[in-house]
């Protein structure tokens, strides 16, 4: 993920989070408030519903006491009670009392439907609002024996011959003597009681009360349906409770299996359990209203943080994006490309020191070009001084060869020719100058060999440097000096090179070997070669006087010796040469030992 | 002597496993109870079959069997004496019977109120037993089968006051052609079996029901042999509880008691079965009081409409016609 991805996303994310936290709390709170609310309602609902529910039937009662004490009622009644039905006198009581105090009473709806005036012997209803109920017998109805006594009301009830649910308030009619004349038994027009149960107490559209009987019969007919009544029974969590005996709130799913909040109440005086229900629907309506406030507050937020945090990506990116691209640039050496901008903050502080560094850079880089220029023209110089040293270390050998040729020319013809002119001592010292003369001819000819190798052309060609070894072996020894030395060539891989210069390097090297461990009683010499990744690397192997390591700086010298010419001849040019050969072929020269321990020689060409 | 030992525990053992088994199962076989039914299979019943179909009799480990009811069948004699053990029977068959001195008791009102009802066509001006005098009335039990549309009409007009003799009295005619042709002004019947075909037909109908007019009875009581309820009140009020159970299902939602009842019913006709099932609910569940339940004024009223008219051999105590002992313990363990 880039940096402009990520400044984007922690921004969106440190924004984010905090709203949504706030939003989810917002919420939570909301609802429980709302809940709690919802909860409250539902309680006192309950509290008036049931208030209500009592003083309909004690208004009820209280009508039917009233109507029950007046003193015509009163009058026909014990008429009624102790004159015989065929006597006018009954008839005349009976009509009274239907057309002037029942059937007044009964109204098309509400209140009572149908009052009764039974007798107090028998259970016949003596006189009734409807005709059809007359000569019927009560004895055995609880409202009729409870009624005789007091004032009664006989819960709700399937009444077969009505085929109806109903509920009847009885009270007794007394006289003046104090005796029982009459039980007045009123029927209930039961759509009081589910109007009174079902009427909105508030706002909610889903909300409902209704009344459950012992048997987890419905009483009234819920709002959500018709024929409910003594017909349906309901067996929700809020009715259990409710007829458990206790008051209370809970969650769960109604008859119909809606989730709603349910509040119940046990009501002892009547053997019923009033409910009261919302939907949880329409009770968290609010709440989801909320919720979708909240969700589009915050994903509008949301929006707005990452268009911004992209913005403010962008513009802390871009100039750093610039000085990636100036970068690579000044990589490429481009060093006049600048990036700097205005900008005071840290980025653009940044991009101004970029411009410096490149600017200090260019100077420095100016300045190392001339380095270079001065070392090439130094080197120009230093290889013409070279040549012209060499040349000169030339000629002067050569001029010096002539001299001495003649010194010692002239000495071995006084040694020879004017023998008898000299004494013994003059015999020496022309020796002397004889010897002398011939070494320094023979040092003034390595002298020119070496010098000579540094201006001769190299012809490559592929060499068998086993074969070159064992010839330049053969070359240097005789059959009886090879009898004292144990010659070894190892596989030695071809190399790339001028054969007779070549051919000098393994000379040199060998005759060392064979010179240094001319002390040993048998010598061991081995010649070695193998390929490594970019070289040919070539050995000659020695258990000779060997030599100090701390004087390997010097092996390679011109004129450099390690022994004195009293141990081992020879002039100190050897190493030198061959090291100037294979330089020249570009390969290196090194080398191990130890004193009296032998040495190695490495020289290397390349693959 | 220490092979033989380990040969009799080798031996032993499996017959001692065994035996714990046979006494664990010799403790597990279920009740074998008959019911002795008072009609043929029919919506009637219902909280039977669904108590047996649901397994609530099998979960009191009763496995029960259903005994149908025939003409002049003494079902009182079935239950005293064999081959039954409960029986579904009419009140006034309880307090006869006990009153001869049969040791039967209820034990469960199932249908608290009778649907025996005498109708009128609406337009004879029939509103009341009053009306019926100069009429001709159906309700005659020719068969035996249907003594309490004839006693309770007796009970009904002697209560009145009413002279029978005023009235034509013939055979009760169990497909009515004496009413729809006009022959018997009333005829009486059942509300929760034939008053529905009549319904089905379209009749307006007057309704008289004797209940109105002190004929005031209880219908389809479960009863047993006092024998039994001394031998084993366990059983009885596990059969008991299994019954009541099945008939609280049976009033929750009688629509789905129909297919059970489809299951033993003789008329296999689902519309029917339903419809009498329906007009069966009110009697089982008035909205009052605990399915099954029995107050003793009731009886006592029973008993006393019974004894007016002269059917009871001799006067007993009419609460030995009864118990609450099983109610109170079910409903008592129950109670809120």
């Amino acid at each position: 993920m880039n940096l402009r991805s990520r400044i984007t996303w922690l921004f969106a994310l440190l924004a984010i989070v905090p709203v949504v936290i706030v939003g989810f709390l917002a919420l939570y709170t909301g609802r429980q408030s709302i809940e709690q609310v919802e909860i409250n309602h539902l309680v006192s609902t309950n509290l008036m519903k049931s208030s209500e529910l009592t003083r309909w039937i004690e208004g009820n009662q209280l009508r039917i006491e009233e109507l029950a004490q007046r003193p015509l009622m009163v009058q026909h009644s014990a008429t009624l009670a102790t004159s015989d039905p065929a006597d006018p006198a009954y008839d005349n009581a009976r009509l009274s009392l239907e057309g002037d105090h029942l059937s007044p009473r009964i109204k098309p709806v509400g209140g009572f439907v149908e009052i009764s005036v039974i007798s107090p012997d028998s259970g016949i209803i003596m006189a009734s609002s409807d005709d059809a109920q007359e000569g019927k017998y009560h004895s055995n109805q609880r409202f009729y024996v409870e009624g005789k006594t007091h004032t009664y009301t006989q819960g709700v009830f399937y009444s077969l011959p009505l085929q109806q649910t109903t509920m009847i308030v009885s009270t007794p009619v007394i006289d003046r003597g104090k005796n029982l004349v009459a039980v007045l038994a009123g029927r209930l027009d039961l759509r009081d009681l589910s109007l009174i149960m079902s009427a909105q107490s508030g706002l909610r559209l889903s909300e409902k009360t209704y009344l459950v009987n012992r048997s987890n019969f419905f009483v009234t007919e819920p709002s959500f349906g018709a024929g409910y009544a003594l017909k349906k029974t309901v067996r929700t969590e809020g009715v259990q409770a409710g007829l458990s005996g206790s008051d209370g709130v809970g969650f769960y799913a109604d008859f119909r299996n809606v989730p709603v909040i349910g509040a119940y109440k046990w009501l002892p005086e009547y053997n019923m359990c009033l409910i009261t229900e919302v939907n949880q629907a329409e009770a968290y309506a609010r709440i989801d209203a909320m919720a979708v406030t909240i969700i589009s507050i915050v994903s509008l937020l949301a929006l707005i943080v990452v268009a911004a945090s992209f913005l403010l990506a962008r513009t802390i990116t871009q100039p750093l994006a610039r000085l990636v691209a100036g970068a690579a640039a000044i990589g490429r050496g481009r060093l006049d490309q600048r990036v700097g901008t205005a900008a005071k903050d840290e980025i653009g502080e940044l991009s101004r020191a970029f411009d410096r560094m490149a600017m200090e850079l260019r100077e420095t880089t100016v300045s190392l070009d001339e380095l270079e220029q001065r070392i090439r023209e130094r080197t120009v110089q230093l290889e013409a001084a070279n040549r012209e040293l060499e040349a000169f270390a030339y000629s002067v050998s050569h001029d010096l060869r002539a001299p001495l040729r003649a010194i010692g020319g002239y000495t071995r013809i006084l040694l020879e020719e004017h023998q008898q002119l000299l004494d013994a001592e003059g015999s020496r010292v022309c020796s002397v100058i004889s010897e002398s003369a011939q070494k320094m001819s023979a040092l003034i000819d390595d002298l020119l060999a070496f010098s000579r190798l540094g201006r001769s052309a190299i012809n490559p060609c592929k060499l068998n440097m086993e074969e070159l070894a064992n010839a330049v072996f053969q070359d240097l020894t005789t059959a009886q000096s090879r009898q004292r030395i144990d010659f070894q060539v190892d596989a030695a891989p071809p190399g790339m090179g001028d054969l007779s210069l070549l051919r000098q390097v393994w000379v040199n090297l060998i005759s060392n070997a064979i010179k240094f461990s001319s002390r040993k009683r048998r010598a061991v010499i081995r010649v070695h070669g193998e390929n490594s990744e970019s070289e040919v690397v070539y050995s000659v192997q020695d258990n000779g006087a060997g030599f100090d390591m701390q004087y390997t700086p010097k092996l390679f010298g011109v004129f450099q010796r390690l022994h004195s010419v009293k141990e081992f001849e020879g002039n100190g040019v050897g190493l030198a040469l061959v090291q100037r050969v294979v330089l020249r072929h570009g390969g290196r020269v090194w080398a191990e030992g130890k004193t009296g321990k032998g040495a190695t020689f490495y020289f290397s060409l390349p693959r | 002597m220490k092979f033989i030992r380990r040969l009799l525990q080798f031996l032993l053992l499996p017959a001692v496993l065994l035996s714990c088994q046979c006494q664990l199962k010799a403790g597990q076989p279920p009740d074998e109870v008959a019911l002795q039914l008072k009609g043929v299979h029919q919506a009637e019943f219902a909280g039977f079959y669904i108590a047996r179909e649901r397994g609530y009799y099998s979960r009191e480990n009763i496995r029960v069997t259903f005994l149908e009811g025939e003409k002049d069948l003494a079902i009182v004699q079935r239950v005293v004496y064999g081959p039954a053990d409960f029986g579904v029977i009419a009140p006034e068959s309880i307090l006869t019977a006990r009153s001869q001195g049969q040791p039967v008791t209820a034990i469960a009102a199932i249908c608290r109120q009778s649907p025996v009802v005498y109708v009128a066509m609406s337009d004879s001006g029939i509103r009341r037993p009053r009306d019926f005098l100069g009429k001709t009335v159906a309700t005659l039990d020719a068969s035996g089968s249907q003594q309490d549309l004839q006693l309770q009409f007796y009970i009904m007009m002697k209560r009145l006051g009413l002279d029978i003799s005023k009235m034509k009295l013939i055979a009760w005619d169990p497909n009515f052609a004496t009413f729809y042709d006009g022959e018997a002004a009333v005829t009486s019947c059942y509300s929760s079996g034939s008053l529905i075909s009549m319904r089905q037909k379209g009749l307006n109908l007057n309704l008289i029901w004797p209940s109105d007019y002190g004929a005031y009875f209880y219908s389809d009581m479960v009863v047993t042999s006092d024998r039994l309820i001394a031998e084993n009140p366990g059983l009885a009020a596990r059969f008991l509880r299994a019954t009541l159970r099945g008939w609280q299902d049976a009033i929750e939602d009688y629509q789905q008691a129909v297919p059970m009842i489809l299951k033993y019913a003789r008329d296999r006709d689902p519309q029917l079965q339903a419809a009498m099932m329906e007009a069966q609910l009110p009697l089982v569940h008035t909205g009052e009081d605990h399915i099954g339940w029995m107050k003793a004024e009731d009886w006592l009223a029973m008993y006393k409409l019974l004894q007016d008219y002269g059917l009871l051999a001799k006067p007993f105590d009419v609460n030995r016609s009864y118990t609450m002992q099983f109610l109170n313990e079910i409903y008592g363990s129950e109670s809120k």
